[in-house]
């Protein structure tokens, strides 16, 4: 009977016996790919385990790779580990890259998984080089959360809040040059009903969801998470579960918020609508609200 | 009266001993104990002429561990107790449980093909055999530090094959 030479090498470095320390991170490893199999098992009963496969793989070849290092693996993220990430991506959510590429070693060690975030939510502390950008390059791809952070009173600015709108919509082309009269009225609230009505008359109702986005109010965790303030989800069958599904609810909110985008760049006076239905919409606070 | 002389064979050397010493084997020992590393276990040959007893002392190559001693010294005796103690404490032979886990895995399963109930389980033996993993090099840790801050004593045999 003949042997492939990877297999016949298999096989041969199994006959030694491993450290403690190897197996205990080879056990952490397949502690961590159990999640995996579990989760893709329970969304994808009947094709998982096609899926798995670049997992099985990598378990067959665990101690070809690492066998002789100190620690028990090689520098850089280990096979199954590669495996896992390859098949989170693929069937289950959006994993951050540069977390994924940064990844030294095993998922088995810490547990964690860093999800991608879709990068609409503003942030206080980026808003200024955003402005500054887009006021150097007249970059439009972020006029609309640009107007939405001077209207909130954001950013750290040299100039008063007028100047710097009326830079701003000179640069991006908003058309309209005066800074409304309810910027940064602390007593007032937008009602989201109401707004979304008004955006709707002016054939801009997906407008809502791009504002959600970047206030980071959509209640999908792919657009609010915010590194900055919270842990990164522990990896876990329920984790990947519900990760799974959030992203299948995320494909839709993107979908709309691209949407949005569009319809900014091609409704005739888009952003002047927008001021104005914003305006309309605004009702004064209420107690504790 | 008897006169004793000693020699040690390795040595070449030759003196006189008293005779409360020269009398008695187990006095020989106890008096060369010092000198004489190997002396728990080396052969005493005696030999008399002319009024002059001579103790010759042999080395002997004795068998190394602690297997029953031919000479039936008092070291063996307690040393086939301790290893008799480790054969019956359960321990001996035993491998680490991680070790012993993840062979078996990686010996007789296809991780992705295992169905839900046998994931749970799995992941359960995982998480105990690190745990016992955990605990035994806890133990040996333990051992360990008592062992190198255990302050010296002198031996009260010597070990059989040394």
């Amino acid at each position: 009977m003949r042997t492939s030479y990877p297999d016949a090498r298999r096989k041969l470095l199994r006959l030694k016996r491993p450290t403690t320390r190897m197996s205990e991170f080879w056990l952490n490893e397949i502690r961590a790919s159990l999640h995996v199999i579990s989760a893709m098992s329970n969304l994808y009963p009947k094709s998982y385990k096609r899926k798995l496969k670049p997992l099985q793989n990598a378990f067959d070849d665990m101690r070809s790779r690492s066998f002789n290092t100190n620690n028990g693996h090689d520098e850089g993220a280990t096979s199954a580990t590669e495996a896992m990430i390859e098949i989170i991506r693929k069937h289950l959510f959006p994993l951050d890259d540069g977390w994924s590429y940064d990844l030294m070693s095993s998922l088995g060690d810490d547990l964690v998984i860093a999800i991608e975030v879709i990068g609409y939510k503003l942030n206080l502390d980026g808003f200024d080089d955003l402005l500054n950008s887009a006021l150097e390059d007249g970059d439009r791809r972020f006029s609309f959360p640009i107007m939405v952070g001077i209207l909130w009173g954001w950013g750290d600015y040299s100039f008063d809040a007028k100047t710097v709108w009326s830079a701003c919509n000179e640069k991006l082309d908003w058309g309209v040059p005066e800074l409304p009269d309810f910027h940064r009225k602390d007593d007032l609230v937008l009602d989201i009903k109401i707004f979304r009505r008004k955006l709707k008359e002016h054939g801009l109702e997906p407008v809502i969801t791009l504002l959600e986005a970047v206030d980071g109010s959509t209640g999908n965790i792919f657009f609010d998470f915010d590194y900055e303030y919270w842990q990164p989800p522990t990896l876990n069958v329920e984790h990947l579960i519900s990760l799974h599904k959030e992203w299948e609810k995320a494909k839709p909110l993107l979908d709309e918020c691209i949407k949005a985008e569009k319809l900014l760049e091609k409704v005739p006076n888009a952003y002047q609508k927008l001021v104005d239905a914003y305006g309309k919409s605004l009702r004064p606070r209420k107690k504790g609200e | 009266m008897t006169t004793y002389m000693l020699t040690v064979e390795e040595t070449s050397q030759t003196f006189p001993v008293p005779a409360e010493i020269g009398a008695d084997d187990a006095n020989v020992r106890r008096a060369l104990a010092s000198v004489v590393p190997y002396i728990d276990t080396a052969t005493l040959k005696r030999e008399e002429k002319d009024g002059v007893t001579t103790i010759t002392v042999e080395k002997t190559h004795a068998p190394k561990g602690a297997g029953s001693s031919l000479l039936g010294t008092n070291s063996a005796a307690v040393t086939s107790v301790v290893m008799r103690r480790l054969a019956e404490s359960g321990e001996t032979g035993a491998m680490n449980p991680s070790i012993e886990l993840f062979e078996d895995i990686e010996q007789h399963l296809k991780l992705t093909e295992l169905k839900p109930h046998e994931v749970l389980d799995l992941d359960k033996q995982i998480a105990v055999a690190l745990q016992q993993s955990d605990q035994r090099h806890d133990t040996l840790v333990k051992v360990y530090r008592a062992l190198t801050e255990s302050p010296v004593c002198p031996a009260r045999h010597v070990p059989v094959g040394f």
